[in-house]
């Protein structure tokens, strides 16, 4: 749990960090916590509040949600190394919408919220390159989302079943009186 | 088990080879209006009595409801519904442009005078006036009705409306009543049988009949088949049945009716039997033609005759019904046999609104061919789908009046 076990070099390999100078990411780590976690052991819990944002340096945790109707976990996805998570909280606080459990052996990178607030009033490049980068993301997100639900919109007419008087219609019609 | 009950066994017979949902088939069942009205006479004895009369219309998808006005002691919204509703699927079956509706009021005709029944039937117009007409629901005659009843209907509704011979049907001929309207329902009898037992291979003078029932549909009916060559064995009314193996002189019946207050008691060279006898005669065809539930799971087992023509409505209980079916007897249905009522009605209305009078021949010509046509289209379902006649006339009816259900939208 020592920042030297996270490189400077390594970190430039995030995206979350693209376009850092060497100086820049320096400063980043200085500010952030290394953490390593068992498999099964939860990173962040659903319904918890927390303003975190999180880079993973190795290994794969899984994003699961417990469902409304059966309480049964279901996982969404999985994110490995180099990606991030927690970027939501971390610009506006709220409950977590979902649990990261790991599921390997992790090393993960922790910034918290008021560490990052000094970098801010440091006036520091790294903290606007970093939400810089954050916002690029949400707004990649949030575009497939919209996409998304105009697809879910279009496609509504042709995925709903025939309706109950087209059906007798047909059925009328195939006697052919 | 109720009438409204019986018909929708075999609604739903049909609607299951058609694979309807639920939610259709109550579309198609529930009435279209049920009426229930008061009906308050002062008798000749000086009594107020209050009778109850029913009118209803089942469905208007096809066009202006039809259907007789029933005067019996046994009427009530139960049977009235379950006739409205055969009227829908009969008027489909021959393909005329109705929808089904029926009437009655709860009286038994033979203990009230003329002055009475005109009263009654005044009142009972006065009462449903406004949800009736020559575009919206059209009664004619039925049990205990005739042309007296529906000419005191046009008057009492003409006192309303104005001039509007076709608010009803079966009117005297001399009041806007068309020719071939009273023998229209055995005539059509007739015309089925004589296709029919030509669908068989059958010769007439070979075909051995007894008809229950001398009445309105009967009568007609025995005078049209003995016409038309085949041997009527048996006859039967009110006083009971009359056989003789060799045929019954028809005409001499007739006369003997009408000189004998409609009458056959005492008919000359005949040997007398039961009603149920004649039921179970040993004939080729039967035609019940007088009450509904005549044939039952007690007597089916004795019928004898391999055809069986239902002239009455639901002469045969559902029950009795099966088991002819399974005898592998040939039975022709209510809603196609007895639709030649209706469709003389139909061409009464049609003159009526045309305003000429088309005479008897144009009137039993066109009758033949909605008969014939009717049958042949019965006739083929059945045999193409492997179904009875009585379940391909309802799949013809439900489907004619499903269709004009979906091309009309209900929005």
């Amino acid at each position: 749990m020592t920042n030297a076990t996270v490189s400077c070099k390594r970190l430039l390999a995030v995206p979350l960090l693209a376009n850092f100078t060497d100086e820049e990411a320096e400063q980043l780590l200085s500010i952030a916590e290394s953490l390593d976690f068992q498999p099964g052991q939860i990173v962040l819990a659903e319904d918890e509040q927390s303003s975190n944002l999180w880079i993973v340096i190795d290994g794969t945790c899984e994003i699961v949600k417990e469902s409304d109707q059966t309480g049964r976990q279901v996982v969404l996805s999985e994110l490995r190394s180099n990606q991030h998570f927690g970027e939501m909280s971390f610009f506006h606080p709220a409950p977590h919408s979902a649990s990261v459990r790991a599921k390997t052996p992790m090393k993960l990178l922790r910034i918290g919220r008021g560490d990052y607030e000094k970098l801010v009033t440091e006036q520091c490049a790294s903290a606007f390159k970093l939400a810089f980068n954050a916002i690029s993301g949400l707004a990649e997100r949030l575009r497939r989302a919209t996409d998304r639900l105009a697809d879910l919109d279009s496609a509504e007419p042709l995925a709903k079943p025939p309706s109950e008087w087209s059906t007798f219609r047909t059925k009328v019609d195939a006697w052919n009186l | 088990m109720k009438a409204y009950e019986a018909t929708q066994i075999y609604f739903n017979r049909a609607a299951d080879l058609m694979d309807l949902s639920d939610n259709m088939r109550r579309l198609l069942s529930i009435s279209s209006r049920e009426i229930q009205v008061q009906i308050p006479v002062e008798l000749d004895n000086g009594e107020i009595a209050t009778f109850v009369g029913y009118r209803v219309q089942h469905d208007d998808a096809r066009g202006p409801m039809k259907g007789g006005l029933r005067y019996h002691p046994a009427v009530d919204l139960d049977e009235v519904r379950a006739l409205a509703t055969l009227m829908t699927w009969k008027t489909a079956v021959v393909n005329i442009p109705y929808g089904g509706a029926k009437g009655g009021v709860a009286i038994d005709p033979r203990t009230h005078s003329p002055r009475e029944l005109e009263l009654i039937t005044r009142k009972f117009v006065d009462q449903i006036h406004d949800v009736i007409g020559p575009d919206t629901d059209i009664p004619a005659p039925d049990m205990g009705t005739g042309a007296q009843e529906m000419a005191w209907f046009l008057n009492q509704y003409e006192k309303y409306h104005g001039y509007s011979p076709a608010c009803v049907t079966g009117k005297p001929v001399e009041l806007h009543g068309a020719e071939g309207r009273e023998e229209a329902t055995g005539r059509g009898v007739g015309i089925l049988a004589f296709k029919l037992i030509s669908r068989l291979g059958r010769k007439p003078a070979k075909t051995r009949v007894a008809i229950q029932g001398f009445g309105n549909v009967g009568s007609f009916a025995a005078a049209f088949l003995a016409e038309s060559d085949f041997k009527v064995v048996a006859i039967s009314d009110i006083s009971g049945a009359y056989f003789r193996a060799e045929g019954i002189d028809i005409s001499a019946a007739l006369r003997h009716a009408r000189e004998n207050r409609g009458v056959l008691e005492g008919l000359a060279a005949t040997e007398k039997i039961t009603n149920a006898e004649l039921l179970e005669a040993d004939v080729d065809v039967l035609i019940p033609a007088a009450l509904g539930g005549v044939i039952t799971e007690e007597n089916a087992p004795r019928i004898k005759a391999p055809i069986i023509i239902e002239a009455a409505n639901g002469p045969i209980t559902p029950g009795a019904d099966a088991m002819l079916h399974d005898r592998e007897t040939l039975v022709l249905p209510d809603i196609l046999a007895n639709a030649g009522g209706v469709t003389v009605s139909y061409f009464e209305w049609v003159q009526n609104r045309q305003h000429y009078n088309w005479g008897i021949s144009r009137v039993r010509q066109e009758l033949d061919r909605v008969m014939s046509e009717s049958f042949e289209r019965v006739w083929e379902l059945s045999q193409e789908r492997g179904v009875s006649l009585r379940t391909a006339a309802y799949i013809i009816g439900i489907g004619r009046v499903g269709r004009a259900t979906v091309l009309g939208g209900i929005r």
